[in-house]
Protein backbone atom coordinates (compact mmCIF):
# COMPACT_ATOMS: atom_id res chain seq x y z
CA UNK A 1 0.00 0.00 0.00
CA UNK A 2 1.40 3.12 -0.56
CA UNK A 3 1.85 6.38 1.47
CA UNK A 4 2.34 8.53 -0.58
CA UNK A 5 1.08 11.80 0.76
CA UNK A 6 -2.56 12.58 -1.52
CA UNK A 7 -2.85 16.33 -2.41
CA UNK A 8 -4.97 18.17 -0.58
CA UNK A 9 -5.74 20.93 -3.24
CA UNK A 10 -6.55 20.71 -6.99
CA UNK A 11 -3.18 21.91 -8.70
CA UNK A 12 -5.04 23.75 -11.24
CA UNK A 13 -6.78 25.63 -9.00
CA UNK A 14 -4.33 26.45 -6.03
CA UNK A 15 -1.96 29.17 -5.85
CA UNK A 16 1.58 27.98 -5.75
CA UNK A 17 2.16 31.39 -3.50
CA UNK A 18 0.74 33.59 -1.13
CA UNK A 19 -0.90 36.22 -3.35
CA UNK A 20 1.09 39.62 -2.83
CA UNK A 21 -0.18 41.77 0.05
CA UNK A 22 -1.95 45.70 -0.52
CA UNK A 23 0.90 47.10 0.24
CA UNK A 24 3.68 45.05 -1.75
CA UNK A 25 1.14 45.46 -4.96
CA UNK A 26 1.15 49.40 -4.04
CA UNK A 27 4.78 49.19 -4.29
CA UNK A 28 5.10 47.18 -7.40
CA UNK A 29 6.43 48.96 -10.64
CA UNK A 30 3.15 47.71 -12.54
CA UNK A 31 0.58 49.17 -10.02
CA UNK A 32 2.50 53.07 -10.07
CA UNK A 33 2.50 52.64 -13.65
CA UNK A 34 -1.70 52.17 -13.23
CA UNK A 35 -2.57 54.61 -10.70
CA UNK A 36 -0.47 57.03 -12.50
CA UNK A 37 -2.33 56.43 -16.13
CA UNK A 38 -3.87 59.91 -17.23
CA UNK A 39 -7.61 59.44 -15.59
CA UNK A 40 -9.29 61.55 -18.43
CA UNK A 41 -7.41 59.22 -21.28
CA UNK A 42 -10.45 58.63 -23.88
CA UNK A 43 -12.93 61.28 -22.28
CA UNK A 44 -15.07 63.04 -25.17
CA UNK A 45 -15.57 66.75 -24.54
CA UNK A 46 -19.68 66.00 -23.60
CA UNK A 47 -18.11 63.30 -20.72
CA UNK A 48 -15.27 65.82 -19.23
CA UNK A 49 -17.91 68.32 -18.98
CA UNK A 50 -20.24 66.02 -16.62
CA UNK A 51 -16.92 64.30 -15.06
CA UNK A 52 -17.27 60.30 -15.96
CA UNK A 53 -17.38 58.47 -18.93
CA UNK A 54 -19.33 55.70 -19.77
CA UNK A 55 -17.45 52.25 -20.77
CA UNK A 56 -18.63 49.41 -23.36
CA UNK A 57 -18.55 46.15 -21.57
CA UNK A 58 -15.54 45.17 -24.06
CA UNK A 59 -13.29 48.11 -22.91
CA UNK A 60 -14.96 47.32 -19.26
CA UNK A 61 -12.75 43.81 -19.74
CA UNK A 62 -9.74 45.47 -21.02
CA UNK A 63 -9.51 47.72 -18.05
CA UNK A 64 -10.25 44.60 -15.77
CA UNK A 65 -7.42 42.79 -17.42
CA UNK A 66 -5.07 45.27 -17.29
CA UNK A 67 -5.64 45.77 -13.31
CA UNK A 68 -5.10 42.35 -12.86
CA UNK A 69 -1.80 41.90 -14.58
CA UNK A 70 -0.50 45.22 -13.15
CA UNK A 71 -1.85 43.70 -9.16
CA UNK A 72 -1.13 39.70 -9.77
CA UNK A 73 0.79 39.47 -13.35
CA UNK A 74 -1.58 37.17 -14.32
CA UNK A 75 -4.43 37.93 -17.03
CA UNK A 76 -8.36 39.26 -16.04
CA UNK A 77 -9.34 35.28 -17.21
CA UNK A 78 -6.90 33.52 -15.01
CA UNK A 79 -7.91 35.55 -12.19
CA UNK A 80 -11.55 34.70 -12.90
CA UNK A 81 -10.96 31.02 -13.67
CA UNK A 82 -8.99 31.21 -10.27
CA UNK A 83 -11.06 32.92 -8.28
CA UNK A 84 -14.63 30.92 -9.30
CA UNK A 85 -12.45 27.74 -8.17
CA UNK A 86 -12.07 28.88 -5.03
CA UNK A 87 -8.42 29.58 -4.52
CA UNK A 88 -8.58 33.26 -3.32
CA UNK A 89 -11.25 32.02 -0.92
CA UNK A 90 -8.72 32.06 2.49
CA UNK A 91 -7.62 35.69 0.92
CA UNK A 92 -10.03 37.57 -0.40
CA UNK A 93 -11.77 39.07 3.27
CA UNK A 94 -8.61 38.84 4.74
CA UNK A 95 -6.79 42.10 6.42
CA UNK A 96 -4.03 43.04 3.68
CA UNK A 97 -5.56 41.44 0.73
CA UNK A 98 -9.19 42.86 0.42
CA UNK A 99 -7.78 44.50 -2.84
CA UNK A 100 -8.43 40.62 -4.28
CA UNK A 101 -12.18 41.48 -3.39
CA UNK A 102 -12.85 44.49 -5.03
CA UNK A 103 -11.46 42.47 -8.13
CA UNK A 104 -13.34 39.58 -7.56
CA UNK A 105 -16.64 42.08 -7.27
CA UNK A 106 -15.57 43.34 -10.31
CA UNK A 107 -16.15 39.60 -12.36
CA UNK A 108 -19.83 40.07 -12.21
CA UNK A 109 -19.62 42.70 -14.61
CA UNK A 110 -16.93 42.29 -17.33
CA UNK A 111 -17.69 38.70 -17.09
CA UNK A 112 -21.34 39.60 -18.86
CA UNK A 113 -22.11 39.71 -22.66
CA UNK A 114 -25.41 40.57 -23.34
CA UNK B 1 -39.65 59.61 -9.71
CA UNK B 2 -38.48 57.36 -12.29
CA UNK B 3 -36.39 58.54 -15.39
CA UNK B 4 -38.11 57.91 -18.79
CA UNK B 5 -35.24 55.70 -20.41
CA UNK B 6 -32.20 53.85 -18.51
CA UNK B 7 -30.00 55.59 -20.07
CA UNK B 8 -31.43 58.94 -18.26
CA UNK B 9 -31.79 56.65 -15.17
CA UNK B 10 -28.04 55.76 -15.15
CA UNK B 11 -27.07 59.45 -15.14
CA UNK B 12 -29.81 60.93 -12.83
CA UNK B 13 -27.81 58.01 -10.96
CA UNK B 14 -23.95 59.04 -11.70
CA UNK B 15 -24.67 62.73 -11.52
CA UNK B 16 -24.45 62.90 -7.83
CA UNK B 17 -21.99 60.67 -7.38
CA UNK B 18 -20.11 62.39 -9.11
CA UNK B 19 -20.69 65.38 -7.92
CA UNK B 20 -20.33 64.30 -4.37
CA UNK B 21 -16.57 62.64 -5.77
CA UNK B 22 -15.72 66.32 -6.72
CA UNK B 23 -15.81 67.18 -3.30
CA UNK B 24 -12.56 65.16 -2.80
CA UNK B 25 -11.09 64.94 -5.76
CA UNK B 26 -10.67 66.26 -9.59
CA UNK B 27 -10.36 62.44 -11.01
CA UNK B 28 -13.42 61.56 -13.23
CA UNK B 29 -15.63 57.99 -12.98
CA UNK B 30 -15.54 55.70 -15.25
CA UNK B 31 -18.57 53.37 -15.59
CA UNK B 32 -20.06 49.94 -17.40
CA UNK B 33 -22.43 50.50 -19.31
CA UNK B 34 -25.05 47.30 -19.47
CA UNK B 35 -28.42 46.56 -20.25
CA UNK B 36 -31.35 47.06 -17.83
CA UNK B 37 -30.95 44.37 -15.05
CA UNK B 38 -27.59 43.99 -15.54
CA UNK B 39 -25.38 45.18 -12.43
CA UNK B 40 -23.07 47.89 -13.63
CA UNK B 41 -19.89 49.26 -11.73
CA UNK B 42 -18.74 53.45 -11.15
CA UNK B 43 -15.50 54.52 -9.46
CA UNK B 44 -12.64 56.64 -10.04
CA UNK B 45 -10.56 56.61 -12.95
CA UNK B 46 -8.15 54.95 -13.72
CA UNK B 47 -10.16 52.13 -12.16
CA UNK B 48 -9.30 50.17 -9.05
CA UNK B 49 -6.22 52.65 -8.13
CA UNK B 50 -6.00 54.70 -4.84
CA UNK B 51 -7.14 58.61 -5.04
CA UNK B 52 -4.45 60.74 -2.54
CA UNK B 53 -6.79 63.15 -1.05
CA UNK B 54 -5.25 66.55 -0.06
CA UNK B 55 -5.84 66.90 4.03
CA UNK B 56 -6.41 70.23 5.45
CA UNK B 57 -3.59 70.43 7.75
CA UNK B 58 -0.73 69.56 4.93
CA UNK B 59 0.05 68.43 1.22
CA UNK B 60 -0.64 64.38 1.97
CA UNK B 61 -3.73 62.34 3.59
CA UNK B 62 -5.24 59.30 3.68
CA UNK B 63 -6.23 57.37 0.24
CA UNK B 64 -9.42 56.61 -0.83
CA UNK B 65 -10.44 53.33 -3.38
CA UNK B 66 -14.31 53.12 -4.52
CA UNK B 67 -16.12 50.68 -6.62
CA UNK B 68 -20.07 51.01 -6.83
CA UNK B 69 -22.16 48.79 -8.16
CA UNK B 70 -25.58 49.81 -9.03
CA UNK B 71 -28.60 48.54 -11.38
CA UNK B 72 -30.67 49.95 -13.69
CA UNK B 73 -34.29 48.29 -13.30
CA UNK B 74 -37.90 48.99 -15.16
CA UNK B 75 -40.63 50.60 -12.73
CA UNK B 76 -43.74 49.53 -14.11
CA UNK B 77 -45.68 51.61 -12.01
CA UNK B 78 -44.54 54.56 -13.43
CA UNK B 79 -43.75 53.58 -16.95
CA UNK B 80 -39.83 54.23 -16.17
CA UNK B 81 -36.70 53.13 -14.79
CA UNK B 82 -34.97 53.71 -11.92
CA UNK B 83 -31.26 52.96 -10.78
CA UNK B 84 -30.45 51.33 -7.43
CA UNK B 85 -26.91 50.36 -5.42
CA UNK B 86 -26.17 46.85 -5.28
CA UNK B 87 -23.10 46.58 -3.79
CA UNK B 88 -20.26 48.28 -2.90
CA UNK B 89 -16.64 48.89 -1.46
CA UNK B 90 -15.41 52.27 0.02
CA UNK B 91 -11.68 51.50 1.27
CA UNK B 92 -9.60 54.45 2.51
CA UNK B 93 -5.81 53.30 2.49
CA UNK B 94 -2.42 54.87 3.89
CA UNK B 95 -0.37 56.07 0.98
CA UNK B 96 2.06 52.61 1.19
CA UNK B 97 -1.84 51.12 0.70
CA UNK B 98 -2.54 49.99 3.70
CA UNK B 99 -6.07 49.76 4.91
CA UNK B 100 -7.14 51.45 7.10
CA UNK B 101 -10.87 51.04 7.17
CA UNK B 102 -13.22 49.57 4.58
CA UNK B 103 -17.10 49.68 4.16
CA UNK B 104 -18.05 46.39 1.98
CA UNK B 105 -21.73 45.24 1.02
CA UNK B 106 -20.83 41.99 -1.52
CA UNK B 107 -24.15 40.18 -1.13
CA UNK B 108 -22.65 38.00 -3.68
CA UNK B 109 -19.27 36.41 -3.37
CA UNK B 110 -16.61 34.34 -1.82
CA UNK B 111 -17.20 36.17 1.61
CA UNK B 112 -19.40 34.24 4.37
CA UNK B 113 -20.82 37.85 5.33
CA UNK B 114 -23.33 38.76 2.31
CA UNK B 115 -24.60 41.94 5.12
CA UNK B 116 -23.07 45.73 4.92
CA UNK B 117 -20.12 45.86 6.92
CA UNK B 118 -17.07 47.02 8.34
CA UNK B 119 -13.49 46.17 8.41
CA UNK B 120 -11.01 47.38 11.01
CA UNK B 121 -7.37 48.61 10.28
CA UNK B 122 -4.52 45.21 10.79
CA UNK B 123 -2.41 48.27 12.93
CA UNK B 124 -4.84 47.95 16.01
CA UNK B 125 -3.71 45.46 18.40
CA UNK B 126 -5.45 42.47 19.63
CA UNK B 127 -7.85 43.96 23.03
CA UNK B 128 -6.29 41.60 25.98
CA UNK B 129 -9.53 40.47 28.18
CA UNK B 130 -7.37 38.84 30.48
CA UNK B 131 -5.97 35.52 31.10
CA UNK B 132 -8.85 33.18 31.07
CA UNK B 133 -9.96 34.58 27.85
CA UNK B 134 -9.09 34.45 24.14
CA UNK B 135 -8.07 38.30 23.16
CA UNK B 136 -10.60 40.25 20.48
CA UNK B 137 -9.41 41.13 17.43
CA UNK B 138 -10.95 43.91 15.47
CA UNK B 139 -9.17 43.55 13.04
CA UNK B 140 -10.63 40.01 12.29
CA UNK B 141 -13.87 40.92 12.12
CA UNK B 142 -17.03 42.32 10.34
CA UNK B 143 -18.77 44.86 12.24
CA UNK B 144 -22.47 45.14 10.52
CA UNK B 145 -23.66 48.62 9.31
CA UNK B 146 -26.49 49.79 7.92
CA UNK B 147 -26.29 50.22 3.92
CA UNK B 148 -23.37 53.03 3.85
CA UNK B 149 -23.40 55.89 1.18
CA UNK B 150 -20.83 57.52 -0.89
CA UNK B 151 -22.43 60.76 0.48
CA UNK B 152 -21.48 59.42 4.35
CA UNK B 153 -18.08 58.26 3.69
CA UNK B 154 -17.35 61.48 1.54
CA UNK B 155 -18.85 63.32 4.69
CA UNK B 156 -15.95 61.12 7.08
CA UNK B 157 -13.39 61.83 5.23
CA UNK B 158 -13.66 65.53 5.61
CA UNK B 159 -15.07 65.87 8.96
CA UNK B 160 -13.31 63.16 11.04
CA UNK B 161 -9.94 62.17 8.25
CA UNK B 162 -9.58 65.98 7.99
CA UNK B 163 -9.36 65.71 3.79
CA UNK B 164 -9.76 69.58 2.68
CA UNK B 165 -12.82 69.74 0.57
CA UNK B 166 -12.35 71.37 -2.59
CA UNK B 167 -16.08 72.40 -2.96
CA UNK B 168 -16.81 75.41 -0.84
CA UNK B 169 -20.16 74.70 -1.05
CA UNK B 170 -19.68 70.98 0.17
CA UNK B 171 -21.44 70.43 3.14
CA UNK B 172 -24.91 71.90 1.07
CA UNK B 173 -23.70 68.89 -1.86
CA UNK B 174 -23.92 66.33 0.85
CA UNK B 175 -27.07 67.31 2.55
CA UNK B 176 -28.74 67.45 -0.47
CA UNK B 177 -27.39 63.78 -1.62
CA UNK B 178 -28.60 62.55 2.21
CA UNK B 179 -32.19 64.36 1.74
Amino acid sequence: MSTATKPTTNPSTSLATPPPTEVEVFASHAYQRLAEADPWEGFTEEDRERGYRILTVEEGAFQFDRTVRAMLGISGDEFTRLWEAGAYATWADRSGYRYLMDLGMMISVVRQDP
Amino acid sequence: MSARTPRAARDDYLRPFRATAACLSTRPFLAIDLPPGWPRRAGFAPPDTSVPLRAASGPRGVSILVSLYFVVAPVPAEDGFAARTTSYSYRIVEPDGREILAYHWHPEGESRVREPHLHLSSRLPPIALGPRFDPVDLADMHLPTGVVTWGRVVRLLIEEFGVAPLRTDWDAVLAALDR
